[in-house]
């Protein structure tokens, strides 16, 4: 086994961790955890930067909605699984949530490390089939008259969730904004300041 | 934003063979299977399946083999990383090395959409 010519380095880093985990000797919440102290240093901040300009720039936000490829390439978020990028946006009546239903596609560039649930086969089969006991179990409690869409990525679509803008945040910078936009908001398994 | 803090002190070699490819001070990583690894081999340690120093020893012994020794690129730097925790794994005997193999063909087919959901029950 030689890593450096591995062709499969992902399937292999996958492989290494269920194992150690069926041996006992690691968690994947755990490695969550790790990856979560400096996931920041490659998202998500992206995915709020672009969410934050969306928020403040009606035009802008116009443009991701109708072509989120280009309108997210404009921010120099280029590159691996940002090729084909879809924006919906959470509005009163209506929540997103993402999901891949078969495995995990993820727009990394912009949200960083997918978190381990997001792998998970419960959460990827129960959030189609009944997304609002799901996403209540997030601490998302919709009310029943707002609609859920689920999107389901794939090897060639991978979506962005633009969440709505908190009440009382109407004079803050695209810099104030940034730090309220938590990836799972933009996952669809977590409202922007919803308790705070 | 949930970000817990971990202390990397101790995980990292600054100016050293293996130290972890940085730009302006910050880890780089190029794709997330690197984060990952980083992120299970260090949890690993501070679970004490292993000390840190063990496997720094492999990692840098990787790192002169290889001949690749500007580890500035994070696609070659955690492609040595795991060379080097699975020569540590088989010292510590923690799986087989053909059961590795095995697992990342699975991965794999999963990876590539091959695999067929399995999770309902079945009765066939």
């Amino acid at each position: 086994m030689d890593w450096l010519s591995l062709t499969d380095v992902e399937a292999r880093v996958n492989a290494l961790e269920s194992l150690m985990v069926e041996k006992g000797l690691a968690e994947h919440e755990a490695v969550d955890a790790v990856v979560a102290s400096f996931e920041n240093d490659m998202g998500p901040v992206n995915g709020a930067k672009v969410v934050a300009r969306a928020w403040t720039d009606p035009e802008y936000k116009e443009w991701l909605l109708r072509d989120a490829t280009a309108a997210i390439a404009d921010m120099g978020f280029t590159g691996l699984q940002t090729e084909h990028m879809v924006a919906v946006e959470n509005t009163a009546d209506r929540h997103n949530v993402v999901v891949c239903t078969l495995c995990s596609c993820y727009p990394w560039t912009l949200l960083g490390i997918p978190p381990a649930w997001f792998k998970y086969p419960q959460y990827r089969a129960r959030v189609v089939k009944e997304p609002r006991s799901v996403l209540a179990e997030f601490g998302v409690e919709l009310p029943d008259d707002v609609k859920i869409d689920v999107w389901d990525s794939s090897a060639e679509i991978r979506y962005l969730v633009i969440p709505r803008r908190p009440e009382g945040t109407d004079g803050m910078t695209v810099d104030e904004l940034m730090p309220l936009i938590s990836r799972d908001s933009m996952v669809g398994t977590a409202l922007v300041g919803a308790g705070a | 934003m949930t970000t817990a803090t971990i202390d990397l002190t101790g995980f990292d070699d600054w100016r050293g063979a293996s130290a972890l490819p940085r730009s302006n001070g910050e880890l780089v990583f190029d794709a997330p299977w690197q984060g990952r690894l980083f992120g299970l081999v260090v949890h690993l340690c501070k679970a004490g399946a292993f000390e840190w120093d063990e496997f720094k020893e492999h990692l840098i012994a990787v790192i002169d083999e290889s001949g690749l020794t500007d580890v500035c690129d994070p696609a070659v730097y955690y492609r040595q990383f795991g060379e080097a925790f699975c020569r540590l794994a088989a010292t510590k005997q923690f799986f087989e090395a053909s059961a590795l193999d095995e697992r990342t063909v699975t991965e794999a087919a999963r990876l590539a959409h091959d695999d067929h959901d399995h999770d309902h029950p079945h009765h066939h």
